[in-house]
C-alpha cells in the first residue's frame, strides 16, 4: 500500500508525469472519436422522433453532454487550483489552467445550443430564467480565471490568483444544477435520474449516454494535450521530434 | 420554418468549436516543439 502510494506521489513532479501525459492521449482521443460516431448514428438513425418536438430534440443530445462538462470541469478546475494553491503542487494548477479552456468551451457550447433549441421549443433565442443566467455566470467565471491567468506574468502569482476566482466561483455549480428546482423556471427539470426511473425513451437515453461518454473522453484528451503544452512551456522541457 | 435547421446549427456550432480547439492545440503543441537535440524529461 505504501508502495503504491509513493508510486502515485511520483506523478506530482512535471518530469514524471510528462512522458505518462503524451502516452495517455491517443487511449482517450480515439475511443472519443468512434463513440461520437457511435452516439450521433443512434441520435439520429436509431432514437425516433419525439411525439411533442418532432426532430427539435435532438439538439438535447449535444446540448445535454455539454452542459454537464461545462460543471463538471468547473468542479474539476477548482479542486486542482485549490489543490495546488494549498500545498503547492504545480502540476495541480498547470492541470487547472488546462481544464478551463475545455470548461469554457463546453459551458458556450451549452449556452448556443441551448439557444438553437429554444427558439423552435420555446419561441424564444433567450430569456433570464435561473438555469440560463447561472450558467452564464459559469462562462464569466471560466473566462474571469482564464483572463486573470493571462494577465499576470509569474504563474505562481497567476496560479493563486486563479485558484481564488476558482474557489469562490464553485459555489455557482450547486446553485445551477438545483436552479429548476429552487426557483420556477421556463428551464425543465431533470429527465435523468439516477434514484428513481429516466422520463426518457431507451434508444434516446443510449444516445445520450453515448455522446456523455464522447464528450468525457474528448476532454480528458484535450485536457492532457493542453497539459503537455503548459508542462512544456512552464518546465522549458526539451522535446524531441 | 424547417426545424432541422437548428439541429444541424447546434451541431455544427458544437463540432465546429472542438475542431478550432484541437487546431489550436496542435498549433500550440507545434510551437513548443523543439529540434531532436533536447532531453526528453
Amino acid at each position: 500500500m505504501k508502495r503504491k502510494l509513493r508510486n502515485w506521489y511520483t506523478y506530482a513532479s512535471p518530469v514524471t508525469l510528462y512522458p505518462l501525459v503524451n502516452r495517455l492521449i491517443p487511449w482517450f482521443a480515439i475511443p472519443s472519436a468512434i463513440l461520437f460516431a457511435a452516439g450521433l448514428y443512434v441520435g439520429f438513425v436509431v432514437a425516433p422522433t419525439d411525439f411533442q418536438q418532432g426532430e427539435v430534440y435532438r439538439v438535447l443530445f449535444i446540448h445535454v453532454p455539454a452542459a454537464w462538462m461545462g460543471m463538471l470541469l468547473y468542479v474539476l478546475m477548482s479542486v486542482y487550483a485549490s489543490l495546488g494553491w494549498a500545498y503547492n503542487i504545480r502540476v495541480s494548477s498547470m492541470m487547472a489552467s488546462a481544464l478551463s479552456m475545455t470548461g469554457a468551451m463546453f459551458t458556450l457550447i451549452s449556452l448556443v445550443t441551448g439557444s438553437l433549441w429554444g427558439r423552435p421549443a420555446w419561441g424564444t433565442w433567450w430569456v433570464w430564467d435561473a438555469r440560463m443566467t447561472s450558467t452564464l455566470i459559469l462562462l464569466f467565471l471560466y473566462i474571469g480565471f482564464i483572463v486573470l491567468q493571462m494577465s499576470i506574468d509569474d504563474p505562481r502569482r497567476a496560479d493563486r490568483a486563479g485558484a481564488l476566482v476558482a474557489a469562490v466561483g464553485l459555489i455557482n455549480v450547486p446553485i445551477i444544477y438545483m436552479s429548476v428546482q429552487w426557483w420556477n423556471t421556463l428551464h425543465q427539470g431533470a429527465t435523468i435520474r439516477i434514484v428513481q426511473q429516466s422520463t426518457i425513451a431507451p434508444p434516446m437515453l443510449t444516445a445520450l449516454l453515448l455522446m456523455v461518454a464522447a464528450c468525457w473522453l474528448y476532454s480528458v484528451a484535450v485536457v492532457l494535450a493542453r497539459l503537455s503544452c503548459i508542462m512544456t512551456e512552464r518546465e522549458h522541457f526539451q522535446v524531441a521530434e | 420554418m424547417n426545424h432541422t435547421v437548428y439541429v444541424w446549427g447546434a451541431y455544427a456550432v458544437a463540432f465546429a468549436a472542438m475542431g478550432i480547439e484541437v487546431w489550436i492545440l496542435m498549433k500550440r503543441k507545434q510551437s513548443v516543439r523543439k529540434p531532436k537535440s533536447g532531453n526528453q524529461p
